[in-house]
């Protein structure tokens, strides 16, 4: 559940994160400040709030809202599980850190090397494709390998909201076999395993890239 | 007992050794500087000039062999039991603030000015007041010929100025001796000469004086010694003009013949 | 019922403002206690011997992969059974956020450290210097500068992060948000207006930092 969780999150934001990214370096003022409002309030803010406030407050304000345009007898809170929300709540918070770093990683690139690119007749979509994409992947992917054992570190957090994840199934063994200490412990070597994991991975990847530049 | 007429060596080293894992740097070093001599060592690239200097002040530490700085032995200490051990940090640090010690990337400290560059060691180390070693540090400053630059930041001056700063810094702290690690070798050809002449300077003064150099006509001019290591061991060591004209060793003259024809 | 209930934020809001100097406090506390961690993590990190070198960075990779809410779980349940001693929330929260940041802020100083050239370091060590007047006067001016930037980013993250405390009960923001969200039925009002309190706290900080951060650069 915790893997699902965050690697479900982590592929939502994603999705959003590279759209958000364009919106962010985009010529127009609107969108550009709408998406760094975006990124600035999704980065400052805890997590912690935001699982709530989609899980508690989602429900609340829908019930007071859906009346209003007409819509009745949906009950909204039925939906919003703490996996729902949870998800929602993962996918809101990492879509803007993943913006940032897909900005950094394009922006690493540009200038000059599109400017060859556009000289040798290279349409903005090929450019974007063929030339600024493929270099960007490389600089962007170190820090996603981070953001990413961020995501599942914050998983933790929708035990609260009573997702059955790996933190909920160790509080309800200790609730049983009253072992606090072995079970927590246990819990954080398993997370460990997870997050090391990750990160070692990680690491691997980053080393190859600088061995084939 | 020892021979009270005779002076003591401003240097004396025994049976010098150092290696780094299983490389052999250095192979069993001996010599000796008097006071007031200026030695040049000359030798291939990684030969262990550098290593050498560095076991001097204990910066590197030597697997066997002594080091006596006039008279007093470096880095070890004999005990009661006339047990040889390793000798108090803080002896080590006395003694190497008596060794002046110039490098071939300077290494000023960035985040100070020139003059603090020169007061910083009188401060920490030597703890004096602070007028006091802005007195000094202006004097070194004024005899390298730098004092009207000593607000400045190192990153403003050329490779030249900063090696003269460094050399300021180092004599500020009075040494007996002065090391320098191929103090020219990182400058552009034409700033080499302005940080010579303070070195020939210096020589003229009296310095004790150990010069690891590629320049061969300071070596030839102003050394009173040369010393050749070669495979970390001291193949020649001779007069300038020996060394240059009527050298002992084959290797010798194969090295001259590749500098000198460079 | 009213929507989105401004009245009641504005009624709620200086009992939760008072939870935000709590979490403000708890965090530089924390910050405070981590970083002394840190430098001392960091120095192990470099040291010669390689037992102390290699359990400085097992210490570095648990606390940077263990989840917050794992260890403070793990502490404030686990930990104190195991050793029957009831911790104070107070301390198991800071020890929590200090234990876990001290990770991060130890690869924080010894990138910092190591920017320095080795030269530097060696030129001071020619001139007499001992190795602690050396890390004092030279090495640590240095790295300081370059560290206070991820320094401050990663106060700007304990600052979210300090929300998890609320778990062993510390009245802190978060905790007094939950407690006005569940007693008056209004968490979307509630939770936006904790979130608008935790968004100031963390975009100054922010700002402060990027400000200190060009001041820096300036100097050098
Ligand atoms: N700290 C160290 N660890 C491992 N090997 C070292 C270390 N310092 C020096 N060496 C090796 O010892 C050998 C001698 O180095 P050293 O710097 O003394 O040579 P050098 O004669 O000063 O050369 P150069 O003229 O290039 O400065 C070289 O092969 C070098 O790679
Ligand atoms: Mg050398």
């Amino acid at each position: 559940m915790t893997l699902k969780v965050s690697l479900l999150s982590m592929f939502l934001a994603m999705a959003i994160g590279l759209p958000l990214a364009f919106l962010r370096m985009s010529k127009h003022f609107v969108p550009r400040e709408a998406a760094v409002v975006y990124i600035e309030v999704s980065r400052g803010m805890p997590i912690l709030v935001i699982i709530f406030w989609v899980y508690w407050g989602f429900p609340e304000i829908a019930n007071q809202l859906l009346p209003l345009l007409g819509i009745k007898g949906v009950l909204v809170s039925k939906y919003m599980t703490g996996f729902v929300s949870g998800v929602i709540a993962l996918t809101l918070k990492y879509a803007g850190y993943l913006a940032e770093i897909f900005r950094a990683g394009i922006e690493a690139i540009k200038m000059g090397q599109t400017e060859a690119a556009y000289s040798l007749g290279f349409s903005k979509v090929q450019t974007m494709r063929r030339i600024v994409l493929p270099q960007a992947f490389r600089v962007i992917i170190p820090p996603t390998g981070n953001a990413f054992v961020g995501a599942l570190q914050d998983s933790a957090l929708v035990s609260i909201i009573g997702v059955n994840d790996l933190m909920r199934q160790a509080q309800l063994a200790v609730a049983d076999l009253y072992r606090p200490f072995e079970v927590f412990t246990a819990v954080a070597v398993l997370y460990l395993a997870m997050t090391i994991t990750t990160s070692k991975i990680n690491d691997y990847i980053e080393r190859k890239k600088m061995v084939i530049e | 007992m020892t021979e009270q007429t005779m002076e003591t060596p401003m240097i004396r080293v025994k049976d010098l050794c150092k290696s780094f894992g299983d490389l052999e740097v250095l192979k069993g070093i001996s010599m000796e500087v008097k006071k007031g001599e200026v030695v040049c060592i000359i030798g291939a690239s990684g030969s262990g000039k550098s290593t050498f200097l560095r076991c001097l002040n204990y910066m590197e530490i030597p697997d066997s062999g002594k080091i006596y700085i006039d008279g007093e032995p470096m880095g070890l200490r004999k005990t009661k039991h006339g047990k040889w051990v390793k000798a108090h940090s803080k002896d080590i640090y006395r003694m190497r603030a008596e060794m002046g010690m110039v490098f071939q990337l300077f290494n000023l400290w960035p985040h100070k000015n020139v003059l603090q560059n020169v007061t910083e060691a009188l401060l920490i180390v030597r703890k004096m007041k602070k007028l006091e070693a802005i007195e000094a540090a202006e004097y070194f400053l004024d005899k390298v010929g730098l004092i009207d630059k000593k607000g400045e930041k190192p990153a403003h001056l050329s490779g030249g100025q900063q090696q003269r700063v460094a050399i300021a810094r180092a004599l500020a702290m009075r040494p007996k001796i002065m090391m320098f690690d191929e103090a020219t070798s990182a400058l552009d050809p034409q700033l080499v000469g302005e940080v010579l002449e303070v070195m020939e300077e210096l020589a003229k003064e009296g310095m004790t004086m150990l010069v690891v150099t590629h320049e061969m006509g300071f070596a030839r001019h102003v050394s009173d010694r040369v010393i050749f290591i070669d495979e970390g061991v001291i193949a020649e060591e001779n007069t300038p003009e020996g060394i240059f004209t009527n050298q002992k060793n084959p290797r010798t003259k194969v090295f001259l013949s590749k500098v000198l024809h460079m | 019922m009213e929507f989105f209930d401004v009245k009641l934020i504005w009624g709620q809001s200086g009992y939760l403002a008072v939870g935000a100097t709590y979490t403000l406090g708890l965090t530089f506390l924390s910050m405070f206690i981590g970083m002394a961690i840190g430098i001392i993590i960091s120095l192990g990190r470099m040291a010669k011997n390689f037992l102390v070198r290699a359990l400085a960075s097992a210490y570095v990779d648990v606390m940077r992969g263990i989840p917050l809410l794992v260890l403070i779980i793990w502490f404030y349940f686990g930990f104190s059974m195991l050793i029957d001693y009831e911790f104070s929330p107070l301390f198991a929260g800071v020890a929590c956020l200090s234990l876990k940041y001290s990770g991060y802020l130890a690869e924080t100083f010894r990138a910092g450290i190591q920017a320095i050239e080795i030269g530097q370091s060696e030129a001071a060590f020619s001139l007499g210097f001992s190795k602690i007047q050396n890390l004092r006067r030279i090495v640590l001016p240095q790295a300081l500068r370059i560290v206070i930037p991820p320094i401050g980013n990663s106060f700007v993250s304990m600052l979210q992060d300090s929300s998890m405390v609320m778990l062993v009960g510390i009245w802190e923001l978060m905790k007094r948000g939950n407690s006005v969200a569940n007693s008056t039925l209004k968490p979307f009002e509630i939770y936006t207006t904790v979130g608008i309190f935790y968004l100031i706290m963390t975009i100054s900080a922010s700002r402060i930092n990027r400000y200190l951060e060009g001041r820096l650069k300036l100097i050098r």
